[in-house]
């Protein structure tokens, strides 16, 4: 009690002094969630829909180090995989990018979306929050990602006109949007969804309309019946159907190109912030350590215990971290409610919890500096000897 | 039994190859109640026999024993403690903490050892009353003059009831007038509290308020005054 008092009535005398601290670890607080919350944000957009996918497992062509661009696979693959023990249904989803251009014929800003072609009701087909699911004998409809439906102001029934390029020419698709759906982002782009068939017409390709013999998509959507583990029915596909390699969504959309590499370099950043809170704080109370040298000897010459000194820079120096972060959550919050949709930030409280614990730990390591200065600091000093 | 005794303590500096004794074989004792000047050229080892006695530094030989307690057997954390509950202490400088207002400074001392309660409190209001302070107890030291400051420091060396109180240098920064007056509150209050005082002074003048004025030299004791002539004597002339 004696340490805090001394620190706290420290803090209240100098108030100037420790708001600048305060600001400080509230401005490292903001950077650290925020860089937190856009790693997050940006593996959300990079995974949302192989995340939210209703599908244990996932099926690609061997040898593509499951990459979706690159993996090609076709309806008799998708049979076979059908026929393993354990599998209850499956779903091909065919993945390629699109432009919308114009809303109900009219030009709109032009938005760039991910165009998936699906099975309606198979493993794959999107979930809708408004409007209808898709229907193979509506071969014209889309569900479409509720931020393509905010950025355009869609409304269900709308149509849409896409542009794509097929062969050397630009081709434009209408589709009409008959549901919206959520958490369908993949590669940062969020999708539209279409059934498989108008998805091959539609899609780029060498020749104007479609391949015009099997359909070729990317992966398979493998949902599991739950009477076989999950890793024994992807070692049984990869045995009875040639040239395929399975993996979980997880796996699948941590080993899309960059993810790793991103994720990484967040993770450095959030590290280095780390860094440099604690050379900050050490560098502020080592300072102010320094500039108490004289005092802290009397305290001592006078009777109080190194650890009565201690303790009070130990509890300025957690006040100091829980006012900024206090400070910073309340800002980051605010900020959050400002900023517009579409910016990829997720606050998770996880990782909230986990960066207010990296920084509130820095704390004690900041302090060591200070803490062996006050240590070494000789009582004989208020007599202005030296041991 | 005295309130403090140094027996034959010595203490020898080393610094590389130079030895130096600060403190050469020196025995004194104070009673309760006694207010003692040692006084000294600088270099007479007046502030280390000051630490010696306060037990920030233990003697190379003999020992300093207080209301019956060698402090050579205490260690670091044991002569800290003991510090804290035994002794009064007030410095030539660096006296008060900055950030805490008079009355904290004072009651500082209470709260270290456990004692702030109604009485405590009370105690240290009355002590800086006597000490003229009772329109400052809400000032920080950085409000007081250096005279106020030093009494803010004696209020603080006196509101634990130590039986022992040390004063290093205490006038060393003022002027005549304020200096005789922090002296004069010193003694009174030592005597009146019944308290074993010890004050390192350069300034003969103020050995006026002394009972008995130690002079040391060489880390020895070469002079000691015990009668009141000879000690106004001393302080007329030095």
């Amino acid at each position: 009690m004696r340490s805090l008092y001394l620190a706290v009535t420290e803090i209240a005398r100098n108030k100037l002094r420790f708001v600048v601290v305060f600001l400080i670890v509230a401005l490292i607080t903001i950077l650290v969630l925020f860089t937190a919350a856009l790693g997050d944000g940006l593996a959300q957009s990079t995974s949302e829909y192989l995340d939210g996918l209703d599908a244990s497992l996932l099926a690609f062509q061997s040898d593509v180090n499951y990459q979706i661009p690159a993996s090609r696979l076709g309806r008799s693959r998708l049979n076979a995989i059908r026929r393993v023990p354990g599998v209850l249904a499956v779903g091909p989803i065919g993945v390629s990018s699109a432009t919308i251009i114009a809303v109900d014929g009219v030009a709109c800003k032009e938005l760039s979306a991910a165009l998936i072609g699906v099975e309606p009701r198979a493993p794959g087909s999107p979930p809708v929050l408004r409007g209808d699911p898709l229907a193979n004998s509506r071969a014209a409809d889309a569900v479409v990602d509720q931020h393509i439906v905010e950025r355009l102001g869609l409304p269900i029934g709308a149509t849409i006109t896409l542009k794509v390029v097929q062969g050397m020419e630009e081709q434009h698709y209408n589709l009409r949007v008959v549901g919206a759906t959520s958490g369908s982002k993949i590669n940062f782009t969020p999708a539209i969804f279409v059934p498989l068939q108008r998805w091959d017409r539609i899609r780029p390709q060498e020749q104007v309309g479609g391949s015009g013999n099997e359909i070729i998509f990317n992966i398979v959507a493998v949902q599991l019946d739950g009477s076989v583990p999950s890793a024994t029915v992807a070692d049984e596909v990869m045995v009875q159907v040639a040239h395929v390699e399975m993996t979980d969504p997880v796996t699948a959309y941590k080993a899309t190109q960059g993810y790793q590499d991103m994720q990484s370099t967040l993770s450095l950043q959030q590290g280095f912030v780390l860094v440099i809170v604690v050379l900050i704080i050490g560098s502020f109370f080592q300072i102010q350590t320094l500039q108490k040298v004289a005092q802290i000897g009397m305290l001592k010459a006078i009777g109080a215990s190194s650890w009565t000194v201690v303790g009070a820079l130990l509890f300025q120096i957690m006040l100091t971290l829980l006012v900024g972060l206090s400070v910073g959550l309340a800002a980051v919050w605010l900020l959050a409610q400002a900023l517009p949709t579409g910016i990829p930030l997720v606050f998770s409280g996880g990782k909230i919890a986990v960066a207010i614990a990296s920084i509130l730990a820095a704390g004690p390591l900041a302090a060591m500096l200070a803490v062996r200065t006050i240590l070494k600091i000789e009582p004989l000093r208020a007599l202005g000897l030296s041991a | 039994m005295s309130a403090l005794e140094a027996r034959a303590v010595s203490k020898l500096y080393r610094a590389h190859d130079v030895e130096v004794l600060a403190v050469d074989a020196l025995t004194l004792s104070v009673e309760a109640g006694e207010f003692v000047a040692l006084i000294g050229p600088s270099g007479s080892g007046k502030t280390t026999m000051l630490a010696l006695l306060a037990g920030l530094l233990l003697p190379d030989s003999g020992e300093v024993v207080i209301e019956g307690r060698s402090l050579n057997s205490l260690g670091k954390a044991g002569l800290a403690a003991f510090r804290l509950k035994q002794i009064g202490f007030t410095f030539q400088a660096h006296n008060l903490v900055p950030y805490l207002t008079v009355r904290e400074n004072v009651e500082l001392m209470l709260r270290l050892n456990g004692r702030l309660d109604r009485q405590g409190r009370a105690r240290a209001t009355e002590l800086l009353t006597q000490l003229g302070l009772e329109r400052r107890l809400n000032n920080l030291p950085s409000e007081l003059s250096g005279g106020q400051q030093q009494r803010v420091a004696i209020a603080r060396a006196l509101v634990h009831e130590p039986s022992i109180v040390l004063a290093d240098e205490p006038t060393a920064s003022l002027d005549s007038e304020r200096a005789h007056q922090v002296t004069a509150i010193l003694a009174q209050l030592i005597h009146a509290q019944g308290r074993a005082g010890i004050m390192v002074t350069h300034d003969p003048r103020m050995c006026i308020y002394a009972d008995r004025i130690v002079r040391l030299e060489d880390g020895r004791v070469t002079r000691v005054l015990t009668t009141r002539e000879e000690i106004a004597l001393f302080a007329q002339t030095g």
